[in-house]
């Protein structure tokens, strides 16, 4: 009875649903009509000049480095050298300003040392090179109009949306300046225009246009997260998109499983496989530019480096006997070798015996010589004995010949911690020393390519630990710098139960000298760092920005947390002059409305669920289809743009946020289009101007610290809507310090100052 | 009406295709009324779940209490949780990061038996027998905890209609499972909070089950029970929000299905049913945790370890605290001593001048040299004057140092107040602490602190400071030593007094660096004034003092205790030899080692790696199941009985769920993690392995789907390739627990022939390996 009545509701209710989806389907647009019509390529034409107004005026000033110039412009420099360098960011806009300075003739001479540089004084073609992104900023506005008009909005919404683009002060102070922001936000607006364009091909499926735009929208979004990795964020934003289609396209029973599986592969390769490609291509070009050693490059591995020229070129004999002279470097981090001097230990708990440390540069001291265990001996009579994976053995210290030694006394940089030993140089003149000296050798992996190097030791290409017989701890790089009476040198110490990572070795270099010539092997092989191909040094360059992605936790004066900047809580000071400044802050009244317009649709979206489930369709004037799937879009993908930054713990700037805002306007324009399709025509248009009123005033009102244009105190405290903004406003005509430049910041300072923590920090040598 | 009526009604039309249609509501039929349609069972058939229930009871008895005794030494975390018991009984104030209720559940234990905390389990691998613990007590009273968890599992599986032999298997693999027999028989607190965890699940499940005689009595009473058990999981440790999280989502769905107009449901009714729930889930969770809060400070009266991580006001109010007996006003004219609060440094200067130039170039003052040193000297000490003190302050002053009696009323009119305007006179070297615009030591973004002679008056605006009290709006609050959290904020250039752990060089005589920093108002600018130099406190004061104390409610503790758990526990970065990442969980990619002893005995804390691989394959096995049935649904082809399916939706998809919400948040967390994190989300997913064997052992699914798991269920008697299967399943399972047992008891020495063979993984880094 029950399960009757059950079944004849939901009969009823059935087609109840079947109807609205009726008239629903009436309401939508049908897909594959919309074309650019005369009137849209006008608006377009229009739209880019005003655009390109807006971001070319006053170009050239200040002629100074302003902000992350000091950076990029550079990092252009080293491009056009071919001088390796190493930044956490992907190469394409770094290579973009290189061809962009390499046309206007700049030499890559001037190194943008430090902001406030004068560029008109070393020739720098700066205006040409800050031309680049002002263009794409200026792109970024047609770009606006045709995504709105693909979504089916009429023009006078496409072009309110392409204007509160156009004067939007964050978009445009970040377009002005050799930053990386506005090739990202070019391409990361690109992309979804072209998907917005796709997706009004969808109803000619595989046809030529499909898959052009399809394709399009790929090789955008790979130029997007080749910029930055916030470009990254693209791929769950049209991966939902697109799985919410094909779980759509899955219900058409006309559609047969091969028709659907061709669907869902074509969006695969379009959209993961050619991002890919482009990814991999910047990188393909990037390696091969700067083709000569530099600064950065000892960051990298050994055989990175083997791949540029100029650099060290390390051979070495490749076998190891007991009795070889080696030097041994620690494979996983860039500190160095290992090393021992006439110096005693003077921390608190430790024994006073000779130092061992890690040492960055190549020394007489990082010279041992492998020995045979304490009470054991190695019969070399029949010729050199090589040493194998397991071995018992010593090493003595060439210069000061004490071995190397552990025991249960604490080192200098761990005193607490009862997991790690202190490691020495140890021994007398006539004392054979003790069982404490012994190592077990322990091959961890050897070279597939070099038979044998897996249970013997070769030089470079056996990755080996060395465990402490006795008590069983690996040698162990703790990457800490020791005081100044080791001479700042790296801390290596001997630890329990440690991964491997800072605890794997290799011999760089070995040379045998037999006791008498005749024992000198016969055929002596080389070992040489085997230069990396593209695809591990693709992998070595990423790993290496995710590390220094992670290790950016600095105290930045004008860092900001992602909760703050929708609200527009404060700006970035960029540069100061005499009574002007370039302060990077948005168009207050375009940043909140569309943060209220976001607001608006999470709250009208979840009422309308809500209404549904108790039987209240309610249907906008005939909007709710369009709404829901326009502004639904770029709302979730504003939101893929900005919550996955809640969990990054790395140090934030507002300049992360502008992606997400370009989206962020999208929806404010089809939110206002929404509020206003039933009124009379006059007021809709009323209101659009009353819209575009405010933003200009507010445009023109922040326009001073957007162009470096000189303003009054007055007028900047009257700018000043929230405490929180802080631009100084003394640094103004009539304010205390109209003549002084302001300090000057910069963000990402561990991009170039600091390599990563701990690695390169040879320090000195006694 | 036969049971089997909707069923049959179901096959004869085959079900509508897309969201199943709402469940029929059948009331739970009576057992007589289903008998006559077969043949009457024997009588091990038709007991066969108590027998299921009484073996799984029996067995993990066994596997937790089994040589309890064994070690008799301190292992792993004991030495947090031994310890904290014994503050308990001490009544001695702890601070630790995980609420009240599962260490007063240990010191419970330990109070029943006369226990009286004396020792504090300092170290791992101290010995037990030496010190006269009752620690076996304690052992098998939290493994009382562990010994119900498999039954738990069993109720919880047969109550969701599973059959007797899936809820068996499922029981006797938790039962088995090597990390949760290492972590069931230890003094740890995860036992206890599972234990609560899988009691709210059952609850909820047999709520769920009342959903058509909501209101009901029954129906209200497991309500309240899954509360109940929410609030006491979630009071054990802050993961039990993991849980509160699980059943919040069951109800929303409960929630939503009930709100669908085509139910008949009025808003009025809608609303009636939210509002049983979220004050039986929410109010009722909250108010247990509140009120384990409030026995945790009504027991913790005394001053003990965990003074220091709290305010001035709260240690105030622990017995014997010696704040108490230090808490004066600060006058004008006293010397004073500020000491940082976050890094313990006090407020020094000496003659040394800072160097012209820095190692990194960047230029100084080469003023006077303002440190933080680690102890308090002659030259810690601080004159402080009013401002403004004008030749009234001079004649004040005169007169108390020359020790002249001053009334009361006289000297209240010299107390230091909330955003006083002072300066800050050094006494040793006669000049005032100064803040300028040049970039301190080792920060360009903060000011240099250094000093000023007297007698300069061009630059006397730099010497001006404003007190700043914590907590305090107006300028009535007095300044007082020890109990006052103060800032000392630059009037000039609005930068506080700061100080950061780093040392200076040797210049600065290796003393931390003190800067104005531009953020003054980081919980890092706040400074205490430890003493006046000279004052004492006599035996009457100290009474005054103590009478005077400002009180402080539960609630404002509450908070207070609450908000530095939450720091301390985002704070628990440092990196632990044995942490792991989340990802490697469920892999069991890796053990924790929790004890060795000399004689190559350890106790390593692994799963069963079977079971564990078992239960991987079970969840991918359900999510390939149910994405298939997705996609061919959306195509309207039906594979599964409609049953079936809403069975597997609801039921294994709650088990699904409470697994993924045990597992994936902890992908989120930025602290440290470990192994054991793992083990809610463990016992899940040994709940998918008996879901998923009943999936595809049983054809005659429906008997199960409404059945109650005592004797009036009615058991199926399996074909014999299927009971093959569960009990070589188990013989595998159990075979893999005894081969790991070494290592999970901690009774046996191995050799290390023995103990490479237990390293499945290369990665399972057991001791003793050669």
């Amino acid at each position: 009875m029950t399960v009757a009545m059950d079944e004849a509701r939901g009969d009823k209710a059935k087609e109840k649903a079947k109807e609205e989806a009726k008239e629903e389907a009436k309401e939508r647009p049908k897909a594959g009509e919309w074309r650019m019509e005369r009137s849209d390529w006008a608006a377009v034409a229009a739209a880019t000049v005003v655009a390109l107004a807006v971001r070319l005026w006053r170009l050239s000033s200040p002629a100074q480095v302003v902000f992350d110039e000091v950076h990029f412009g550079k990092f252009a420099g080293r491009y056009i050298n071919g001088t390796y360098f190493f930044d956490l960011h992907p190469p394409l806009a770094k290579m973009m300003f290189a061809a962009a300075g390499r046309v206007a003739g700049y030499d890559g001479v001037f190194d943008f040392k430090e902001i406030g540089l004068e560029y008109g004084a070393a020739g720098v073609p700066y205006v040409a090179m800050r031309l680049m992104p002002a263009v794409l900023g200026a792109l970024t506005v047609p770009m606006a109009l045709v995504a709105a008009r693909a979504c089916g909005y009429g023009l006078d919404t496409a072009a309110l949306a392409a204007l509160l683009v156009c004067v939007e002060n964050g978009l445009v102070t970040q377009s002005r300046l050799m930053l990386l922001d506005s090739p990202l936000v070019f391409f990361t607006a690109l992309t979804l225009a072209c998907w917005a364009v796709w997706w009004t091909r969808q109803g000619r499926p595989f046809s030529r246009a499909w898959w052009a735009w399809l394709a399009a929208t790929g090789a955008a979004m790979g130029c997007a997260a080749s910029c930055k990795w916030v470009g990254l964020f693209l791929i769950p934003t049209l991966g939902l998109s697109a799985a919410k289609d094909l779980w759509d396209k899955i219900a058409d029973r006309s559609l047969s499983p091969v028709r659907w599986l061709a669907h869902a592969g074509a969006r695969a390769l379009t959209l993961l496989g050619v991002p890919a490609a482009v990814y991999v291509l910047c990188f393909w070009v990037h390696f091969a530019v700067l083709r000569r050693t530099g600064p950065d490059s000892s960051m990298m591995s050994p055989e990175f480096q083997a791949a540029l020229d100029g650099g060290p070129r390390v051979a070495t004999d490749r076998d190891v006997y007991y009795g070889s002279e080696i030097r041994i470097r620690s494979t996983n981090a860039r500190s160095g070798f290992l090393h021992s001097h006439a110096h005693a230990w003077q921390h608190e708990k430790g024994s006073g015996q000779q130092q061992v440390t890690i040492y960055g540069f190549a020394d007489p001291n990082n010279v041992w010589v492998v020995t045979p265990g304490f009470n054991a001996t190695v019969d070399m009579s029949a010729g050199p004995v090589p040493v194998r994976s397991g071995d018992v053995l010593r090493l003595q210290h060439k210069a000061t010949g004490k071995f190397l030694h552990s025991h249960n006394k604490r080192p200098a940089m761990a005193a607490g911690d009862d997991k790690k030993f202190e490691l020495s140089g140890y021994g007398f003149a006539n004392f054979s020393g003790d069982s404490n000296d012994n190592f077990v050798l322990d091959i961890l992996h050897g070279d597939p390519a070099m038979a044998g190097s897996d249970t013997h030791v070769q030089a470079i290409y056996s990755r080996f630990r060395l465990v402490h017989a006795n008590l069983r701890c690996a040698v162990y790089n703790s990457r800490k710098k020791l005081p100044k009476w080791a001479y700042g040198q790296t801390e290596v110490n001997c630890m329990l139960n440690c991964m491997p990572r800072m605890s794997t070795w290799h011999v760089e270099h070995a040379e045998y000298h037999p006791p008498h010539a005749a024992a000198q092997p016969a055929d002596v092989r080389r070992a040489e760092y085997r230069p990396l191909g593209l695809w591990a040094k693709i992998w070595e360059y990423n790993k290496l920005m995710t590390d220094t992605n992670e290790s950016l936790t600095g105290d930045h004066p004008f860092a900001a947390r992602p909760e703050h900047w929708p609200w527009l809580r404060r700006g970035t000071a960029y540069w100061g002059g005499a009574a002007r400044s370039i302060y990077q802050l948005g168009n207050p009244p375009i940043w909140w409305a569309s943060l209220a317009s976001l607001a608006l649709f999470a709250a009208a979206s979840a009422a309308l669920v809500l209404l549904d489930k108790r039987g209240t369709r309610l249907r906008l004037g005939g909007q709710r289809a369009r709404y829901q799937s326009a502004a639904g879009f770029f709302a979730v993908a504003w939101a893929c743009h900005y919550v996955p930054f809640f969990l990054m713990g790395r140090e934030l700037f507002l300049h992360h946020y502008f992606p997400a805002l370009w989206m962020a306007i999208m929806v404010l324009a089809f939110s206002l289009d929404l509020a206003t399709c039933r009124l009379p025509p006059v007021v809709r248009a009323a209101v659009y101007v009353a819209a575009a009123a405010v933003a200009l005033h507010a445009f023109h009102t922040f326009s001073y610290i957007t162009y470096a244009r000189p303003w009054t105190k007055d007028a900047c405290l009257r700018a000043r809507w929230l405490a929180t903004w802080d631009f100084d406003c003394e640094h103004t005509l009539g304010g205390a310090k109209a003549t002084l430049p302001l300090p000057p910041t910069t963000t990402d300072p561990a991009s170039v100052e600091q390599p990563p923590a701990g690695d390169n920090d040879g320090g000195e040598e006694p | 009406m036969s049971i089997d009526a909707p069923y049959q009604a179901r096959r004869r039309q085959p079900p509508a295709g897309g969201v199943p249609s709402a469940k029929p509501a059948a009331p739970e039929p009576e057992p007589e009324a289903a008998a006559p349609a077969r043949a009457a069972p024997n009588a091990l058939v038709r007991n066969s779940s108590s027998y299921a229930f009484t073996a799984v009871a029996v067995l993990s008895f066994l596997t937790r209490y089994w040589r309890i005794w064994d070690p008799a030494q301190v292992v792993f975390d004991e030495v947090h949780f031994g310890k904290f018991a014994s503050y308990y009984l001490r009544r001695q104030y702890y601070f630790d990061v995980h609420p009240p209720l599962a260490k007063m559940v240990v010191a419970l234990g330990g109070w029943l038996v006369g226990y009286d905390g004396a020792f504090l389990f300092d170290k791992i691998a101290m010995d037990y027998m030496a010190n006269g613990v009752p620690y076996i007590i304690l052992r098998s009273w939290v493994a009382a905890f562990g010994v119900a968890l498999p039954m738990l599992v069993y109720m919880i599986m047969a109550e969701s209609g599973y059959s007797v032999m899936a809820a068996a298997l499922a029981a006797v693999l938790v039962a088995f499972d090597n990390a949760l027999v290492t972590q069931g028989r230890l003094i740890l607190l995860d036992n206890i909070m599972i234990f609560f965890m899988l009691a709210a699940v059952y609850s909820y499940v047999r709520f769920f089950k009342l959903r058509y005689q909501a209101f009901g009595a029954r129906w209200w009473g497991w309500l309240l029970a899954t509360g109940t058990m929410l609030g006491c999981a979630v009071s054990c440790k802050l993961v039990g929000l993991l849980t509160i999280a699980l059943v919040g989502s069951a109800v929303l769905y409960d929630l939503w299905r009930i709100l669908d107009i085509r139910r008949g449901t009025t808003v009025a009714q809608v609303a009636r049913h939210f509002a049983a729930r979220a004050f039986a889930l929410i109010a009722v969770p909250f108010a247990l945790y509140l009120g384990f809060f409030y026995v945790h400070f009504a027991v913790l009266t005394r001053s003990g370890p965990g003074d220091a991580y709290h305010t001035p006001k709260f240690q105030m109010q622990l017995i014997d605290n010696p704040m108490t007996k230090t808490t004066f006003d600060v006058h004008y004219g006293d010397e004073i001593a500020f000491r940082h609060r976050d890094t313990g440094a006090y407020l020094d200067s000496w003659t040394g001048r800072y160097p012209l130039r820095y190692e990194d170039q960047r230029v100084s003052s080469q003023g006077q040299q303002v440190t933080g040193a680690a102890a308090l000297s002659d030259s810690g000490y601080w004159r402080i004057k009013p401002a403004d003190g004008g030749a009234d302050f001079a004649a004040f002053l005169v007169r108390r140092q020359a020790g002249a009696a001053i009334e009361p009323d006289e000297l209240a009119r010299w107390a230091v107040h909330n955003l006083d305007r002072v300066q800050l006179e050094h006494v040793t070297t006669g000049t005032n602490l100064r803040t300028h615009d040049v970039a301190s030591p080792m920060m360009s973004t903060n000011m240099e602190f250094t000093t000023l002679a007297l007698n300069d008056t061009a630059s006397a605006a730099d010497t001006v400071w404003q007190i700043k009290i914590d907590g305090a709006s107006s300028n009535t609050t007095r300044l007082q030593t020890s109990a006052s959290l103060i800032r000392v904020v630059s009037e000039r250039h609005g930068v506080a007094m700061w100080t950061h752990k780093k040392q200076l060089p040797e210049w600065g005589r290796k003393h931390q660096e003190i800067n104005g920093s531009k953020k003054p108002d980081e919980k890092s600018a706040l400074w205490t004034v430890p003493v006046i130099r000279g004052r004492e406190s006599t035996p009457e004061e100290q009474a005054e003092l103590l009478r005077k104390r400002p009180r402080m409610g539960f609630l404002a503790k509450y908070a207070e205790l609450q908000a530095l758990m939450i720091r301390h526990n985002n704070a628990l970065t440092t990196t632990h030899p044995f942490q792991s990442t989340p990802i490697t969980w469920p892999l069991l990619a890796r053990g924790i080692s929790f004890w060795t002893s000399k004689d190559r005995k350890q106790i390593y804390l692994l799963g069963n790696p079977i079971g564990w691989w078992l239960a991987d394959c079970a969840l991918v096995a359900y999510g390939a199941v149910m994405l298939c049935m997705a996609l061919l649904a959306r195509r309207n082809i039906h594979v599964v009985d409609g049953v079936v399916q809403r069975h597997l939706q609801r039921s294994t998809g709650f088990i699904a769920g409470a697994w993924a919400l045990h597992y994936l948040p902890f992908f989120l967390m930025g602290r440290s993690l470990f192994l054991h994190h793992y083990l809610p989300a463990a016992i899940f997913a040994y709940m998918m392995v008996g879901a998923m064997f009943h999936f595809f052992s049983t054809d005659d699914y429906q008997r199960f789907a409404l059945r109650h798991w005592d004797g009036r269920a009615r058991a199926l008697v399996p074909s014999v390739v299927v009971a093959v299967v569960c009990v070589a399943i188990i013989a595998v399972h159990v075979a893999t627990f005894a081969h790991f047992a070494p290592i999970t008891y901690g009774t046996r020495s191995l050799t290390p022939a023995e103990v490479n063979s237990r390293r499945w993984l290369s990665t399972y880094d057991l001791q003793f390996q050669k």
